[in-house]
């Protein structure tokens, strides 16, 4: 977009570093990261290239909710995100601790280091992450951390209730990290990644045949390849300079269970977990609970299942997913023993929770700027959310949006029927959030719209427009959707016997191969999107009117500064909600809780009054 | 939300022998075809027909006439709300209104929000802005009562009942939910028999509130008032007169009336059920006794009393016992006979309002109907239009729920994948949801997260 941008952070070396397991993707999560890379976003490139094994959830249920997940190898992935930054054009990567925000008349200009550095600029996006006044708990232990090993940031917080923000406090936690070679995995499941390999990024070709970095990840340069450009069937083996590439494969992780044993052990030690003492306030998340939650909780379970993923490639680092805990180190080193497979398994790092301070984002406009500071805008953790892809998301639309303002142009507000980007920030600023927010798809009321398979025709056109989607990856797009559209206008017209094509098609169990003519030149892209939207046609159709019906709620816009201590009648609690989180369409106000159907009727008179230029009765 | 078509009575309470249900909205002719059968040669379907016409037929529900009706087809843009207008203009009161309007709801218009009409006119430009805050009063106001009635009524079973649809419903919801959201999450999956059983029972929950709601127990019942007094005071006379025509037996003699007489008087729109008791006097014979005995439990249901007493006839040791035996009931005093010479004198200190009529004549009666109105809307006897309003939405989220649970079920049944059953299923909590006022997704999570262990 052409904007000069600093990018400040604590450590170089801890760029796009994942806190927690290095997984990319999931249920919600993989749509988000592919509809960051249909915007231009690098996360799914990096996966793709740094991803030791791939999977595509949700297989058995129908292809609206498959879901690509991405076990990747942490430091590989951090390093290239960290080369991406340094490659970029108009950005330059400075390590610095920023501690207050410069401001003047209700808007921001810059920052200020621990080196008592200023740094000015039009619009400052803050991301903290864990950072802000990170305390991290191991048992009674209470450490002042960002993230284990790295120091919190101390300052900021004070800056950011100086502006007049508000900030609450929330919790997560990750579990302990076991040496690979103390594990006995025969006694575990194997769970071994798909083949074909599911990758993340729709430029698959450009994985392949596009000379990525000068990292050199295990010794092997990629080869520049001059092989026909297009032709997905040709390709064989491995991204050049991946990871898959260097281990000529993909790594399995495994599943394993806990025991009664682990249930003993916790319950007679659960008044020093910091969750059960009281000494953590902050809330954590009910979908990521501590092991000790889970065996209080659901005490009926003899046994709670666990998954052992490895960190990486060139690290013995296993991570425990599903063991979370914040007990002290000496249970943790009894406790992991209790896991099957784990009998004499040894911690190489503690689990721990952390508590950290988080701005209230109901704060924050949809295009995630601060209402009380111009040219402030928040993203990721920092707005309660949780997870690196509703981070990611949120980054590209704040630093979107901060490029929108330096050029003077609207900012850009993606709808809930167009992504779950959308549903993200508008459920975060709209409603607020006293947990950790993590994207679900049942928080998506559109789920049959917004499907993973067709990011790229939700949202390639608007990535191109405003800037951030290169033209060579604009052009494949097109070139793809033809082939959707003209190989779903084909079989909605060919006929076999008295039925058409795509009549066939929707028949259940029967898929593309099934059918008596197919295109054989088609990649497995068009044909899954020919599929969903041939065999879903019903059922998007019927979720197309429903976004039809809401939308003229949704298009009308609140003015920013409208007054609505000037409209009569609305109740109390709808006008200190409008106030407080002062919606910028209907369609908003509408979910804001508190606000009724009734007081929307009222609002859109109103609306409509302010706009209508009808002269006013006399007086 | 703007633009689907949206109907409601839309003349005023009981006003009137005429009701008229509007219609407003692009499917407005279509929703008017299915449910009106014009009636004679040459008629055309609603439609067909030019604009601004009127039609005479049937207004028909499953093959049934509910009421014989007029017709008008006014098309846009020169209506009140500049959208396609139909009018249905039927019998008054609101037993025939309201089976028009379950009809055409029925049929697939939505119920309007309090001042929609007038909202959408408005909003399309048909008045001006002088009017609009006018509109915007009468939304909140309406809203206020309507609330207000909403809360008496859910405070009540109906909500229990509702809430508990709900919460098994928002259960199965949430199973299906976890499995698509949670794959990798060991929750024990919901056979299908397990999952069908459940939405069968959902549906069959639905089927007897629907009974419920249809039979709506304040337009069956109406509202109750006996009509008592000493034998031969012109009870049955009165009884006649508010009816407006001959049902009881009249005659001179006093106790002619043997059994109770209920009858449903349309009095300013509201159901009146008029209970004519047996005389309240020591029996003469076996029957008598009998209804005198119905009589005094006929009392007891009554939401209030028409007391008449005949003004030509000084007060009886009776009169003033049943004065006494009633201080504590909602009545109404009916001095009949005032054409004859005036000989009866009340005690002082009644409280209760007092209608001078003359059943011979007619005189008096229609003063006597708006003291019945008065009475009921005083807000001390439960009930009125705004129940009978929150029933029609009851009514129309219960079945836009029950078909959307037998699309699940259907979805189900054919092996259709998870997120399409939960598609038909989310619009069934959320039908059902609307009627308490919840929505789904908060509590969906939460639910979720209660009875499933999730944390990988």
């Amino acid at each position: 977009m052409g904007c000069q941008t600093l990018l400040l952070t604590i450590n170089a070396d801890t760029v796009g570093q994942m806190s927690c397991n290095p997984a990319i993707g999931g249920l919600a999560k993989g749509h988000l990261t592919r509809e960051i890379d249909a915007l231009g976003g690098e996360m799914a490139r990096t996966t793709d290239l740094t991803g030791l094994q791939f999977r595509m959830l949700n297989r058995k249920k129908g292809p609206a909710v498959w879901a690509p997940r991405a076990q990747c190898d942490k430091k590989a992935y951090q390093f290239r995100m960290k080369w991406v930054c340094e490659r970029q054009p108009n950005l330059d990567l400075r390590q610095a601790q920023c501690s207050r925000l410069l401001h003047k008349d209700g808007r921001v200009f810059g920052v200020e280091t621990t080196l008592e550095v200023e740094y000015h600029g039009k619009t400052v996006i803050m991301t903290t992450g864990t950072f802000l006044k990170g305390l991290i708990h191991i048992g009674q232990n209470q450490q002042s951390g960002g993230r284990s090993g790295e120091a919190a940031a101390l300052g900021v917080s004070a800056s950011l209730i100086e502006i007049g923000l508000e900030l609450g406090r929330l919790k997560t936690g990750t579990p302990p990290r076991l040496l690979r070679r103390s594990i006995d995995f025969s006694k575990t499941e194997a769970q071994p990644g798909d083949d074909p390999i599911p990758y993340f990024s729709y430029w698959r070709d450009e994985l392949f045949h596009v000379e990525h970095s000068d990292l050199d990840l295990g010794g092997k340069t990629a080869q520049p390849t001059t092989a026909g450009k297009f032709h997905v069937e040709h390709r064989v083996g491995y991204p050049p300079g991946s990871i898959l590439e260097r281990l000529s494969g993909q790594l399995p992780c495994y599943i394993t269970h806990t025991t009664a044993e682990t249930a003993r052990i916790i319950r007679s030690n659960l008044h020093k977990s910091p969750l059960y003492s009281g000494t953590i306030q902050g809330i954590g998340p009910r979908y990521c609970p501590s092991i000790e939650d889970k065996i209080v909780r659901f005490s009926h379970k003899e046994e709670h299942q666990i998954f052992l993923e490895p960190e990486g490639i060139s690290t013995d680092e296993i991570y425990v997913n599903g063991f979370s805990t914040s007990l002290p180190f000496d249970v943790q080193i009894e406790l992991v023993k209790t896991i099957v497979g784990c009998e004499n398994a040894e911690i190489l790092r503690p689990a721990y929770a952390i508590e950290y301070d988080y701005c209230f984002p109901t704060q924050l406009y949809p295009s995630l700027e601060t209402k009380v500071c111009r040219n402030l805008y928040l993203a990721g953790q920092i707005n309660g959310s949780s997870g690196y892809e509703e981070a990611a998301a949120q980054g590209l639309m704040a630093g979107m949006n901060a490029a929108r303002r330096v050029r003077d142009l609207e900012p850009v507000v993606l709808k809930r029927n167009q992504a779950y980007i959308g549903v993200l920030i508008d459920d975060l600023v709209t409603k607020g959030t006293t947990e950790p927010y993590r994207m679900f798809t049942s928080r998506a009321e559109y789920r049959l719209l917004l499907r993973q398979d067709n990011a790229d025709t939700r949202l390639c056109k608007l990535g191109y427009e405003i800037g951030l989607l290169p033209k060579r990856h604009y052009l494949l797009f097109e070139a793809k959707q033809k082939a959707v559209d003209t190989e779903i206008q084909r079989l909605e017209e060919t006929r076999c016997g008295s039925q058409t094509l795509a009549h066939l098609l929707r028949r259940p169990g029967v898929g593309y191969s099934d059918i008596s003519s197919t295109d054989s030149s088609l990649s497995d892209d068009v044909i899954l999107q020919v599929e969903n939207a041939i065999k879903y046609a019903g059922y998007i159709a019927r979720q197309e009117t429903e976004v039809a019906r809401m939308k003229n709620l949704e298009d009308k816009q609140i003015p920013p500064g409208f007054d609505y201590a000037d409209v009569p009648s609305l109740r109390i609690e709808a006008r200190q909600k409008l106030i407080k989180i002062r919606p910028a369409t209907l369609g908003q106000a509408s979910r804001i809780s508190g606000v009724s159907p009734a007081d929307i009727g009222i609002l859109s008179v109103w609306l409509k009054r302010g706009s209508a230029n009808i002269p006013s009765p006399a007086g | 939300m703007l633009d689907d078509t949206i109907a409601a009575i839309a003349t005023p309470l009981g006003e009137g022998g005429l009701a008229v249900i509007r219609l407003s909205g692009a499917e407005a002719l279509a929703v008017a075809d299915r449910s009106f059968a014009p009636a004679g040669e040459g008629s055309v379907k609603p439609s067909a027909a030019a604009t601004h016409t009127i039609h005479f037929g049937h207004v028909v529900r499953d093959g049934q006439t509910v009421d014989e009706a007029l017709l008008a087809v006014m098309r846009a843009p020169r209506t009140f709300t500049r959208e396609d207008v139909v009018e249905i203009t039927c019998h008054g009161g609101i037993l025939a209104a309201k089976m028009v309007l379950d009809t055409v709801l029925a049929n697939g218009a939505r119920l309007a929000e309090p001042g929609e009409f007038t909202r959408r006119a408005f909003l399309n430009g048909r008045i001006d802005l002088a009017q609009a805050e006018a509109v915007a009063d009468l939304i909140h106001s309406r809203t206020e009562l309507a609330l207000r009635a909403a809360n008496e009524q859910l405070a009540g079973k109906l909500s229990q009942r509702i809430n508990k649809l709900r919460d098994e419903m928002l259960e199965t919801l949430a199973h299906v939910e976890a499995h698509i959201d949670f794959p990798e999450e060991d929750i024990a999956p919901d056979t299908l028999s397990q999952l069908i059983a459940r939405l069968e029972h959902g549906v069959a929950f639905m089927d007897e509130l629907l009974r419920t709601a249809h039979e709506g127990q304040i337009l069956r019942r109406g509202i109750r008032a006996a009509i008592i007094g000493r034998p031969n005071a012109g009870k049955s006379s009165l009884l006649n007169q508010l009816l407006g025509h001959d049902r009881a037996i009249v005659s001179a003699i006093p106790g002619t009336t043997r059994d109770t007489i209920a009858e449903t008087a349309n009095i300013r729109g509201l159901p009146v059920v008029f209970i004519d008791t047996a005389g309240l006097r020591e029996a003469g014979d076996e029957v008598e006794l009998e209804g005198v005995r119905r009589s005094r439990e006929t009392l007891q249901q009554a939401e209030f009393i028409l007391h008449v007493f005949d003004a030509a006839e000084p007060l009886t040791p009776g009169d003033e016992q049943h004065l006494a035996e009633f201080a504590d009931k909602k009545r109404i005093l009916v001095r009949n006979k005032i054409d004859l010479p005036a000989r009866l004198q009340f005690p002082s200190g009644l409280e209760a309002p007092l209608v001078d009529v003359c059943c011979l004549t007619g005189q008096g009666i229609e003063p006597l109907k708006d003291a019945i109105k008065e009475l009921v809307w005083s807000g001390e006897i439960k009930a009125g239009m705004l129940q009978v309003m929150i029933n029609s939405r009851h009514q129309d989220a219960l079945n836009r729920a029950r078909a959307a649970t037998l699309l699940t079920l259907e979805a189900l049944r054919e092996n259709k994948t998870l997120e399409l059953v939960a598609l038909d299923l989310r619009i069934a909590v959320n039908a059902v949801g609307e009627i308490v006022g919840q929505t789904t997704t908060d509590d969906l999570l939460d639910l979720i997260f209660s009875q499933f262990c999730i944390g990988k």
